[in-house]
Protein backbone atom coordinates (compact mmCIF):
# COMPACT_ATOMS: atom_id res chain seq x y z
CA UNK A 1 0.00 0.00 0.00
CA UNK A 2 1.09 3.23 -0.72
CA UNK A 3 -1.00 7.09 -0.91
CA UNK A 4 0.08 10.24 -0.82
CA UNK A 5 -2.70 12.47 0.39
CA UNK A 6 -2.69 15.99 0.35
CA UNK A 7 -5.13 18.23 2.34
CA UNK A 8 -6.12 22.37 1.58
CA UNK A 9 -8.51 24.62 2.45
CA UNK A 10 -8.77 27.84 4.83
CA UNK A 11 -7.05 27.90 8.51
CA UNK A 12 -9.10 27.00 10.96
CA UNK A 13 -11.60 24.70 8.73
CA UNK A 14 -9.42 21.76 10.68
CA UNK A 15 -7.82 20.40 7.62
CA UNK A 16 -4.43 19.58 9.80
CA UNK A 17 -6.96 17.91 11.81
CA UNK A 18 -7.90 15.56 8.61
CA UNK A 19 -4.50 14.36 8.30
CA UNK A 20 -3.58 14.59 11.56
CA UNK A 21 -6.54 12.09 11.72
CA UNK A 22 -5.35 9.77 8.78
CA UNK A 23 -2.10 9.59 9.70
CA UNK A 24 -2.71 8.47 13.72
CA UNK A 25 -5.15 5.96 12.40
CA UNK A 26 -3.14 4.61 9.67
CA UNK A 27 -0.22 4.58 12.08
CA UNK A 28 -2.65 2.19 14.71
CA UNK A 29 -3.34 0.15 11.86
CA UNK A 30 0.28 -0.42 11.56
CA UNK A 31 1.58 1.30 8.72
CA UNK A 32 4.45 3.63 8.37
CA UNK A 33 3.14 7.26 8.30
CA UNK A 34 4.06 10.82 7.52
CA UNK A 35 2.79 13.88 7.90
CA UNK A 36 3.73 17.44 7.22
CA UNK A 37 1.92 20.62 7.69
CA UNK A 38 2.82 23.35 5.83
CA UNK A 39 4.18 26.53 7.95
CA UNK A 40 3.56 29.43 6.39
CA UNK A 41 2.67 32.17 8.12
CA UNK A 42 -1.31 31.25 8.34
CA UNK A 43 -3.56 32.67 9.47
CA UNK A 44 -7.49 32.34 9.89
CA UNK A 45 -8.94 32.49 6.33
CA UNK A 46 -5.56 32.00 4.73
CA UNK A 47 -5.23 28.67 3.18
CA UNK A 48 -3.35 25.97 4.87
CA UNK A 49 -2.43 22.43 3.59
CA UNK A 50 -0.76 19.09 5.04
CA UNK A 51 0.47 16.17 3.14
CA UNK A 52 -0.01 12.78 4.88
CA UNK A 53 2.04 9.50 3.00
CA UNK A 54 0.71 6.02 4.05
CA UNK A 55 2.80 3.02 3.01
CA UNK A 56 3.20 -0.36 3.91
CA UNK A 57 7.05 0.45 3.48
CA UNK A 58 9.72 3.09 5.19
CA UNK A 59 8.30 6.55 3.59
CA UNK A 60 11.68 8.52 2.59
CA UNK A 61 10.29 12.23 2.08
CA UNK A 62 7.78 13.58 3.43
CA UNK A 63 6.84 16.08 0.39
CA UNK A 64 4.15 15.11 -2.37
CA UNK A 65 4.66 15.99 -5.83
CA UNK A 66 1.95 13.93 -7.31
CA UNK A 67 -0.80 12.76 -4.38
CA UNK A 68 -2.48 10.06 -4.94
CA UNK A 69 -5.87 11.80 -3.35
CA UNK A 70 -6.61 15.38 -2.88
CA UNK A 71 -9.08 16.75 -0.73
CA UNK A 72 -9.72 20.68 -1.28
CA UNK A 73 -12.15 22.32 1.50
CA UNK A 74 -12.29 25.30 0.03
CA UNK A 75 -12.58 28.20 -3.01
CA UNK A 76 -9.27 29.65 -2.48
CA UNK A 77 -7.25 26.60 -2.09
CA UNK A 78 -9.26 25.23 -5.11
CA UNK A 79 -7.58 27.91 -7.13
CA UNK A 80 -3.86 27.45 -5.61
CA UNK A 81 -4.02 23.94 -5.89
CA UNK A 82 -6.53 22.22 -8.75
CA UNK A 83 -3.65 22.46 -11.34
CA UNK A 84 -0.45 22.00 -8.97
CA UNK A 85 -1.38 18.91 -6.87
CA UNK A 86 -4.13 17.20 -9.56
CA UNK A 87 -4.12 13.88 -7.72
CA UNK A 88 -3.88 10.16 -9.59
CA UNK A 89 -6.85 8.53 -7.66
CA UNK A 90 -9.44 10.74 -6.05
CA UNK A 91 -10.27 13.99 -5.63
CA UNK A 92 -12.62 14.80 -3.14
CA UNK A 93 -14.28 18.56 -2.80
CA UNK A 94 -15.96 20.40 -0.69
CA UNK A 95 -19.03 21.34 -2.89
CA UNK A 96 -20.55 23.78 0.10
CA UNK A 97 -17.22 26.24 -0.42
CA UNK A 98 -16.19 25.71 -3.87
CA UNK A 99 -18.01 26.75 -7.23
CA UNK A 100 -17.32 26.19 -10.80
CA UNK A 101 -16.67 22.21 -9.87
CA UNK A 102 -19.52 21.44 -12.85
CA UNK A 103 -16.12 22.31 -15.11
CA UNK A 104 -13.51 19.96 -13.24
CA UNK A 105 -15.01 17.03 -14.77
CA UNK A 106 -15.16 18.27 -18.07
CA UNK A 107 -11.59 19.16 -17.30
CA UNK A 108 -10.06 15.74 -16.28
CA UNK A 109 -12.82 13.61 -18.04
CA UNK A 110 -9.70 11.89 -19.69
CA UNK A 111 -8.25 11.09 -16.35
CA UNK A 112 -9.17 7.79 -14.36
CA UNK A 113 -9.53 10.31 -11.60
CA UNK A 114 -12.57 9.73 -9.38
CA UNK A 115 -14.13 12.86 -8.08
CA UNK A 116 -16.25 13.22 -5.02
CA UNK A 117 -18.32 16.34 -4.51
CA UNK A 118 -18.83 16.54 -0.91
CA UNK A 119 -21.49 19.42 0.57
CA UNK A 120 -19.28 18.95 3.82
CA UNK A 121 -19.86 22.14 5.09
CA UNK A 122 -23.84 22.15 4.25
CA UNK A 123 -24.29 18.87 5.90
CA UNK A 124 -22.13 19.85 9.13
CA UNK A 125 -24.54 23.01 9.55
CA UNK A 126 -27.41 20.23 9.32
CA UNK A 127 -25.98 18.03 12.14
CA UNK A 128 -24.80 20.78 14.33
CA UNK A 129 -22.14 23.03 13.56
CA UNK A 130 -20.02 24.31 10.79
CA UNK A 131 -16.62 23.30 12.56
CA UNK A 132 -17.12 19.52 11.85
CA UNK A 133 -17.14 20.25 8.27
CA UNK A 134 -13.42 18.49 8.16
CA UNK A 135 -14.81 15.17 10.10
CA UNK A 136 -17.81 15.02 7.48
CA UNK A 137 -14.96 14.68 4.60
CA UNK A 138 -13.05 12.71 6.36
CA UNK A 139 -16.00 9.95 6.42
CA UNK A 140 -16.26 10.32 2.87
CA UNK A 141 -12.71 9.88 2.17
CA UNK A 142 -12.43 6.87 4.29
CA UNK A 143 -15.42 5.23 2.91
CA UNK A 144 -14.20 5.71 -1.06
CA UNK A 145 -10.66 5.28 -0.41
CA UNK A 146 -10.50 2.50 2.27
CA UNK A 147 -6.73 4.24 3.45
CA UNK A 148 -8.28 3.36 6.86
CA UNK A 149 -9.65 -0.46 6.79
CA UNK A 150 -11.73 0.06 9.85
CA UNK A 151 -13.48 2.95 10.79
CA UNK A 152 -13.07 2.50 14.29
CA UNK A 153 -9.55 3.12 14.39
CA UNK A 154 -10.43 6.70 13.56
CA UNK A 155 -13.10 6.85 16.47
CA UNK A 156 -10.71 5.41 18.96
CA UNK A 157 -7.59 8.40 17.46
CA UNK A 158 -10.97 10.54 18.39
CA UNK A 159 -11.11 9.42 21.85
CA UNK A 160 -7.63 9.54 22.87
CA UNK A 161 -6.99 13.18 20.56
CA UNK A 162 -10.42 14.96 21.50
CA UNK A 163 -12.24 16.20 24.80
CA UNK A 164 -14.60 13.87 25.26
CA UNK A 165 -17.39 16.48 24.98
CA UNK A 166 -16.94 16.51 21.98
CA UNK A 167 -16.64 12.93 20.95
CA UNK A 168 -20.71 13.00 19.90
CA UNK A 169 -20.87 15.41 17.43
CA UNK A 170 -17.49 14.16 15.92
CA UNK A 171 -19.01 10.36 15.61
CA UNK A 172 -22.07 11.29 13.98
CA UNK A 173 -20.21 13.98 11.35
CA UNK A 174 -17.93 10.49 10.83
CA UNK A 175 -20.85 8.75 9.93
CA UNK A 176 -22.68 11.56 8.08
CA UNK A 177 -19.32 11.63 5.54
CA UNK A 178 -19.79 8.28 5.12
CA UNK A 179 -23.00 7.84 4.25
CA UNK A 180 -22.47 10.65 1.50
CA UNK A 181 -20.78 8.29 -0.54
CA UNK B 1 6.61 1.20 22.32
CA UNK B 2 5.00 2.62 18.92
CA UNK B 3 4.69 6.77 18.61
CA UNK B 4 3.60 9.02 16.19
CA UNK B 5 5.59 12.18 16.80
CA UNK B 6 6.35 15.47 15.37
CA UNK B 7 9.93 15.81 15.08
CA UNK B 8 10.21 18.82 17.60
CA UNK B 9 8.76 16.89 20.42
CA UNK B 10 10.53 13.72 19.41
CA UNK B 11 13.74 15.86 20.38
CA UNK B 12 11.98 16.87 23.84
CA UNK B 13 11.06 13.42 25.09
CA UNK B 14 14.49 12.16 23.52
CA UNK B 15 15.72 14.94 26.03
CA UNK B 16 13.70 14.45 29.29
CA UNK B 17 14.67 10.58 28.87
CA UNK B 18 18.55 11.56 28.61
CA UNK B 19 18.09 13.21 32.07
CA UNK B 20 17.65 17.18 30.98
CA UNK B 21 17.19 19.28 34.13
CA UNK B 22 16.98 22.55 32.80
CA UNK B 23 15.64 24.15 29.21
CA UNK B 24 15.98 28.04 28.46
CA UNK B 25 15.43 29.35 25.04
CA UNK B 26 13.82 32.73 22.77
CA UNK B 27 10.98 31.39 20.51
CA UNK B 28 11.55 31.57 16.68
CA UNK B 29 10.22 29.00 13.69
CA UNK B 30 10.36 26.38 12.98
CA UNK B 31 10.92 25.27 16.62
CA UNK B 32 8.32 27.23 19.00
CA UNK B 33 6.89 23.36 19.49
CA UNK B 34 10.00 22.76 21.34
CA UNK B 35 9.32 25.48 24.19
CA UNK B 36 5.74 24.77 23.76
CA UNK B 37 6.27 20.96 25.26
CA UNK B 38 8.95 22.28 27.55
CA UNK B 39 6.87 25.13 28.90
CA UNK B 40 3.86 22.19 29.93
CA UNK B 41 5.91 19.62 30.64
CA UNK B 42 8.92 20.15 32.39
CA UNK B 43 7.33 22.06 35.84
CA UNK B 44 5.35 18.93 36.31
CA UNK B 45 8.70 16.99 35.98
CA UNK B 46 10.26 19.36 38.89
CA UNK B 47 13.22 20.45 35.80
CA UNK B 48 13.86 23.69 34.94
CA UNK B 49 11.81 25.81 32.03
CA UNK B 50 12.27 29.29 31.29
CA UNK B 51 11.84 31.85 28.54
CA UNK B 52 14.87 33.97 28.32
CA UNK B 53 14.79 37.20 27.17
CA UNK B 54 16.97 36.71 24.26
CA UNK B 55 19.04 34.28 22.62
CA UNK B 56 22.01 35.57 24.29
CA UNK B 57 20.79 35.25 27.68
CA UNK B 58 19.61 31.62 26.74
CA UNK B 59 22.78 30.18 26.04
CA UNK B 60 24.71 32.35 28.87
CA UNK B 61 21.68 30.40 30.96
CA UNK B 62 22.58 27.29 29.86
CA UNK B 63 26.59 28.08 30.78
CA UNK B 64 25.50 28.85 34.26
CA UNK B 65 23.42 25.67 34.56
CA UNK B 66 26.38 23.10 33.04
CA UNK B 67 29.44 24.75 35.82
CA UNK B 68 27.14 22.83 38.32
CA UNK B 69 27.09 19.90 36.38
CA UNK B 70 23.30 20.00 35.55
CA UNK B 71 22.08 18.69 32.26
CA UNK B 72 20.79 22.29 30.49
CA UNK B 73 19.96 22.74 27.06
CA UNK B 74 18.54 25.26 24.54
CA UNK B 75 16.90 25.30 21.26
CA UNK B 76 16.84 27.65 18.47
CA UNK B 77 16.76 27.92 14.98
CA UNK B 78 19.29 29.25 12.31
CA UNK B 79 19.26 33.33 13.04
CA UNK B 80 18.73 32.70 17.03
CA UNK B 81 21.85 30.45 16.65
CA UNK B 82 24.09 32.95 15.47
CA UNK B 83 23.60 35.07 18.15
CA UNK B 84 24.28 32.33 20.63
CA UNK B 85 27.72 31.78 18.99
CA UNK B 86 29.70 34.06 21.51
CA UNK B 87 28.33 31.79 24.38
CA UNK B 88 29.02 28.52 22.32
CA UNK B 89 33.07 29.86 22.67
CA UNK B 90 32.93 30.21 25.98
CA UNK B 91 31.23 26.88 26.81
CA UNK B 92 34.04 24.92 24.55
CA UNK B 93 36.97 27.19 25.90
CA UNK B 94 35.46 26.43 29.79
CA UNK B 95 35.01 22.87 28.27
CA UNK B 96 31.34 22.42 29.42
CA UNK B 97 28.65 19.80 28.66
CA UNK B 98 25.38 20.86 27.24
CA UNK B 99 23.05 20.29 24.66
CA UNK B 100 22.30 23.21 22.11
CA UNK B 101 19.85 22.52 19.15
CA UNK B 102 19.64 24.19 15.67
CA UNK B 103 16.45 23.29 13.85
CA UNK B 104 17.70 24.60 10.74
CA UNK B 105 15.87 27.66 8.55
CA UNK B 106 16.72 28.84 5.23
CA UNK B 107 19.15 32.41 5.56
CA UNK B 108 21.13 34.46 5.18
CA UNK B 109 19.79 37.16 7.44
CA UNK B 110 16.21 36.39 8.51
CA UNK B 111 15.92 34.27 5.59
CA UNK B 112 12.35 32.39 5.67
CA UNK B 113 10.89 29.61 8.22
CA UNK B 114 11.25 26.67 5.38
CA UNK B 115 13.93 23.75 6.62
CA UNK B 116 17.48 24.45 5.03
CA UNK B 117 20.95 23.06 5.73
CA UNK B 118 22.70 26.09 5.16
CA UNK B 119 24.04 26.09 9.02
CA UNK B 120 26.50 23.05 8.01
CA UNK B 121 29.87 25.40 8.11
CA UNK B 122 28.73 27.25 10.96
CA UNK B 123 28.00 23.99 12.70
CA UNK B 124 31.22 21.92 11.96
CA UNK B 125 33.65 24.94 12.32
CA UNK B 126 32.88 26.17 15.45
CA UNK B 127 30.97 28.91 14.80
CA UNK B 128 32.19 31.66 17.19
CA UNK B 129 35.80 32.69 17.80
CA UNK B 130 38.89 30.83 18.57
CA UNK B 131 40.26 27.19 17.65
CA UNK B 132 37.25 24.82 18.68
CA UNK B 133 34.69 22.20 17.86
CA UNK B 134 31.35 20.79 19.36
CA UNK B 135 30.05 17.51 18.35
CA UNK B 136 27.46 18.11 15.65
CA UNK B 137 24.87 15.58 15.73
CA UNK B 138 22.52 15.01 11.98
CA UNK B 139 19.65 13.09 12.67
CA UNK B 140 17.23 11.80 9.67
CA UNK B 141 14.40 10.47 10.93
CA UNK B 142 12.21 11.21 13.88
CA UNK B 143 13.82 8.19 15.31
CA UNK B 144 17.04 9.63 15.13
CA UNK B 145 16.10 12.66 16.74
CA UNK B 146 14.71 10.93 19.61
CA UNK B 147 17.74 8.92 20.08
CA UNK B 148 20.26 11.37 19.63
CA UNK B 149 19.01 13.79 22.12
CA UNK B 150 18.42 11.13 24.58
CA UNK B 151 22.18 10.14 24.19
CA UNK B 152 23.81 13.29 23.67
CA UNK B 153 24.34 14.42 27.43
CA UNK B 154 26.31 10.99 28.30
CA UNK B 155 28.30 12.47 24.99
CA UNK B 156 28.36 15.77 26.19
CA UNK B 157 29.72 14.75 29.43
CA UNK B 158 32.24 12.41 28.45
CA UNK B 159 34.33 14.41 26.59
CA UNK B 160 33.45 17.43 28.64
CA UNK B 161 31.96 19.35 24.86
CA UNK B 162 29.08 21.20 24.10
CA UNK B 163 26.97 18.48 21.67
CA UNK B 164 25.06 20.17 18.40
CA UNK B 165 21.98 18.47 17.11
CA UNK B 166 21.26 20.05 13.55
CA UNK B 167 18.07 18.99 11.71
CA UNK B 168 16.29 21.24 8.82
CA UNK B 169 12.59 22.42 9.80
CA UNK B 170 11.27 19.71 7.47
CA UNK B 171 12.09 16.88 10.30
CA UNK B 172 11.89 19.12 12.91
CA UNK B 173 8.08 20.02 11.86
CA UNK B 174 6.66 16.38 10.46
CA UNK B 175 5.43 13.62 12.40
CA UNK B 176 6.42 10.23 12.09
CA UNK B 177 5.90 6.69 13.36
CA UNK B 178 8.56 5.16 15.11
CA UNK B 179 9.18 2.29 17.73
CA UNK B 180 11.10 4.01 20.98
CA UNK B 181 12.09 0.26 21.88
CA UNK B 182 14.00 -0.90 18.33
CA UNK B 183 17.50 -0.13 17.92
CA UNK B 184 17.30 1.65 15.12
CA UNK B 185 19.71 5.18 15.38
CA UNK B 186 20.30 4.41 19.24
CA UNK B 187 24.23 5.66 19.56
CA UNK B 188 25.89 3.49 21.15
CA UNK B 189 28.46 5.36 23.52
CA UNK B 190 30.85 3.43 25.74
CA UNK B 191 31.72 5.64 28.80
CA UNK B 192 33.67 5.29 31.62
CA UNK B 193 30.88 5.13 34.55
CA UNK B 194 30.75 7.01 36.62
CA UNK B 195 31.57 10.10 34.59
CA UNK B 196 34.11 12.15 35.67
CA UNK B 197 32.56 15.20 37.71
CA UNK B 198 35.22 16.60 39.92
CA UNK B 199 35.20 19.47 37.74
CA UNK B 200 31.68 21.03 38.75
CA UNK B 201 30.81 24.34 41.11
CA UNK B 202 29.03 22.46 43.83
CA UNK B 203 30.23 24.86 46.47
CA UNK B 204 34.07 23.60 47.84
CA UNK B 205 32.67 22.61 51.26
CA UNK B 206 35.78 19.73 52.33
CA UNK B 207 37.61 20.36 49.45
CA UNK B 208 39.83 22.73 47.52
CA UNK B 209 37.83 25.62 45.41
CA UNK B 210 37.92 24.82 41.94
CA UNK B 211 37.95 27.76 38.98
CA UNK B 212 36.10 26.99 35.79
CA UNK B 213 37.04 29.77 32.93
CA UNK B 214 38.41 30.93 29.73
CA UNK B 215 40.61 33.97 30.43
CA UNK B 216 43.77 32.17 30.68
CA UNK B 217 46.93 34.94 30.74
CA UNK B 218 49.66 33.40 32.43
CA UNK B 219 52.96 32.63 30.40
CA UNK B 220 51.83 30.04 28.09
CA UNK B 221 48.64 28.78 29.45
CA UNK B 222 46.42 29.18 26.84
CA UNK B 223 48.64 27.83 24.55
CA UNK B 224 48.51 24.66 27.01
CA UNK B 225 45.05 24.89 27.18
CA UNK B 226 44.45 24.88 23.32
CA UNK B 227 46.98 21.56 22.88
CA UNK B 228 44.82 20.06 25.48
CA UNK B 229 41.23 20.78 23.77
CA UNK B 230 43.14 19.59 20.50
CA UNK B 231 44.15 16.48 22.88
CA UNK B 232 40.13 15.81 23.19
CA UNK B 233 39.29 16.63 19.55
CA UNK B 234 41.54 14.25 18.32
CA UNK B 235 39.55 11.40 20.63
CA UNK B 236 36.63 12.35 19.67
CA UNK B 237 37.40 12.02 15.94
CA UNK B 238 39.02 8.50 17.07
CA UNK B 239 36.07 7.72 18.76
CA UNK B 240 33.10 9.14 17.89
CA UNK B 241 32.76 9.31 14.20
CA UNK B 242 29.16 7.48 12.71
CA UNK B 243 28.13 7.09 9.31
CA UNK B 244 25.55 4.60 7.65
CA UNK B 245 26.06 2.75 4.58
CA UNK B 246 23.55 2.05 2.02
CA UNK B 247 24.61 -0.30 -1.29
CA UNK B 248 28.42 1.07 -1.22
CA UNK B 249 29.51 -2.42 -2.40
CA UNK B 250 29.22 -2.53 -5.45
CA UNK B 251 28.45 1.58 -6.12
CA UNK B 252 29.73 3.29 -8.98
CA UNK B 253 28.21 6.75 -8.14
CA UNK B 254 28.40 6.76 -4.25
CA UNK B 255 25.84 10.18 -2.58
CA UNK B 256 26.79 11.88 0.42
CA UNK B 257 23.97 13.19 2.06
CA UNK B 258 22.65 14.06 5.67
CA UNK B 259 19.52 15.02 7.09
CA UNK B 260 16.05 15.30 5.09
CA UNK B 261 18.38 15.54 1.73
CA UNK B 262 19.45 12.16 2.83
CA UNK B 263 15.87 10.80 2.94
CA UNK B 264 15.73 11.78 -0.75
CA UNK B 265 19.27 10.60 -1.56
CA UNK B 266 18.00 7.37 -0.45
CA UNK B 267 14.94 7.10 -2.30
CA UNK B 268 16.81 8.39 -5.51
CA UNK B 269 19.55 5.38 -5.09
CA UNK B 270 16.93 2.30 -4.56
CA UNK B 271 14.95 4.03 -7.99
CA UNK B 272 18.31 3.98 -9.54
CA UNK B 273 18.88 0.52 -8.75
CA UNK B 274 15.54 -0.64 -10.47
CA UNK B 275 17.02 1.06 -13.72
CA UNK B 276 20.30 -0.95 -13.35
CA UNK B 277 22.32 2.36 -12.25
CA UNK B 278 24.71 1.12 -9.48
CA UNK B 279 24.48 3.90 -6.49
CA UNK B 280 24.96 3.96 -3.55
CA UNK B 281 24.80 6.48 -0.29
CA UNK B 282 26.85 7.28 2.69
CA UNK B 283 25.20 9.29 5.27
CA UNK B 284 27.40 10.91 8.07
CA UNK B 285 25.30 11.08 11.15
CA UNK B 286 28.29 12.89 12.86
CA UNK B 287 28.84 16.06 10.80
CA UNK B 288 31.46 17.06 13.38
CA UNK B 289 34.15 14.74 13.73
CA UNK B 290 33.04 14.04 9.78
CA UNK B 291 33.69 10.46 8.52
CA UNK B 292 36.79 11.48 6.36
CA UNK B 293 38.21 7.93 6.50
CA UNK B 294 35.19 6.34 5.48
CA UNK B 295 35.07 8.42 2.60
CA UNK B 296 38.72 8.03 1.31
CA UNK B 297 38.65 4.34 1.72
CA UNK B 298 35.50 4.49 -0.43
CA UNK B 299 37.18 6.87 -2.93
CA UNK B 300 40.09 3.81 -3.62
CA UNK B 301 37.21 1.96 -5.70
CA UNK B 302 33.99 4.89 -6.40
CA UNK B 303 35.04 6.88 -9.16
CA UNK B 304 32.13 9.65 -9.27
CA UNK B 305 30.81 10.84 -5.27
CA UNK B 306 27.62 13.49 -5.55
CA UNK B 307 26.94 15.52 -2.73
CA UNK B 308 23.01 16.26 -1.99
CA UNK B 309 22.52 19.47 0.36
CA UNK B 310 20.19 22.38 0.85
CA UNK B 311 22.39 24.89 0.52
CA UNK B 312 25.17 26.11 -1.83
CA UNK B 313 27.83 23.48 -1.46
CA UNK B 314 29.01 23.34 2.14
CA UNK B 315 29.67 19.53 3.23
CA UNK B 316 30.76 19.00 -0.41
CA UNK B 317 34.21 20.83 0.84
CA UNK B 318 34.67 18.31 3.49
CA UNK B 319 34.11 15.38 1.37
CA UNK B 320 36.40 16.99 -1.08
CA UNK B 321 39.14 17.19 1.41
CA UNK B 322 37.89 13.29 1.89
CA UNK B 323 38.10 12.19 -1.52
CA UNK B 324 41.59 14.48 -1.93
CA UNK B 325 41.62 14.40 -6.05
CA UNK B 326 41.98 10.88 -6.79
CA UNK B 327 37.46 10.53 -7.74
CA UNK B 328 35.59 13.21 -9.05
CA UNK B 329 32.83 15.15 -6.89
CA UNK B 330 30.05 16.68 -7.91
CA UNK B 331 27.23 18.76 -6.34
CA UNK B 332 23.37 19.29 -6.58
CA UNK B 333 22.04 21.75 -3.71
CA UNK B 334 18.55 23.49 -3.17
CA UNK B 335 19.42 26.56 -1.07
CA UNK B 336 16.23 28.01 -0.77
CA UNK B 337 14.16 26.37 1.87
CA UNK B 338 13.13 24.02 -0.66
CA UNK B 339 13.24 20.32 -0.29
CA UNK B 340 15.13 18.25 -2.41
CA UNK B 341 13.22 15.89 -4.40
CA UNK B 342 14.45 12.15 -5.37
CA UNK B 343 13.50 12.93 -8.69
CA UNK B 344 15.83 15.79 -9.15
CA UNK B 345 18.91 13.75 -8.05
CA UNK B 346 17.95 11.21 -10.27
CA UNK B 347 17.79 13.59 -12.96
CA UNK B 348 20.75 15.11 -12.16
CA UNK B 349 23.04 11.60 -11.73
CA UNK B 350 21.40 10.37 -15.05
CA UNK B 351 22.99 13.80 -17.00
CA UNK B 352 26.89 12.84 -14.80
CA UNK B 353 27.22 9.37 -16.05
Amino acid sequence: MYEEIFIAGSGGQGVLTIGRLIALSAADEDKYVTYYPSYGAEIRGGTANCMVKISSNFIYSPIIEIPSITIIMNMPSYVKFINKLLPSKFLFLNSSLIDEITKISDIYKEKSLKIFKISATDIANKIGSSVVANIIMLGAVIKATKIIENINTVKNVIVKNFKEKFWELNFKALNAGMETV
Amino acid sequence: MKKVLQGNIALCEGAIEGGLDAYYAYPITPQNEISAYFAEVLPKLNKVFLQAESEIAAINMVFGTAVTGKRAMTSSSSPGISLMQEGISYLCGCELPCLIVNVMRGGPGLGNISGSQQDYFQSTRGGGHGDYHTIVLAPFSVKEIYEFAKSSFILAEKYRIPVLIIYDGYLGQMMEIFDTESNEGKLDITVDQPIDKNWILDGAKDRHSRKIRSLLMNEGELEKHNWNLKEKYEKIKKNEVRAKFYETDDAEICLVAYGIAARAALEAIYKLREKNIKAGLIRPQTLWPFPYNEIANLAKKVKKFLVVEMNLGQMVEDVKLAVNGIADVYFYGRPGGSLVSSKEIIDYIVSII
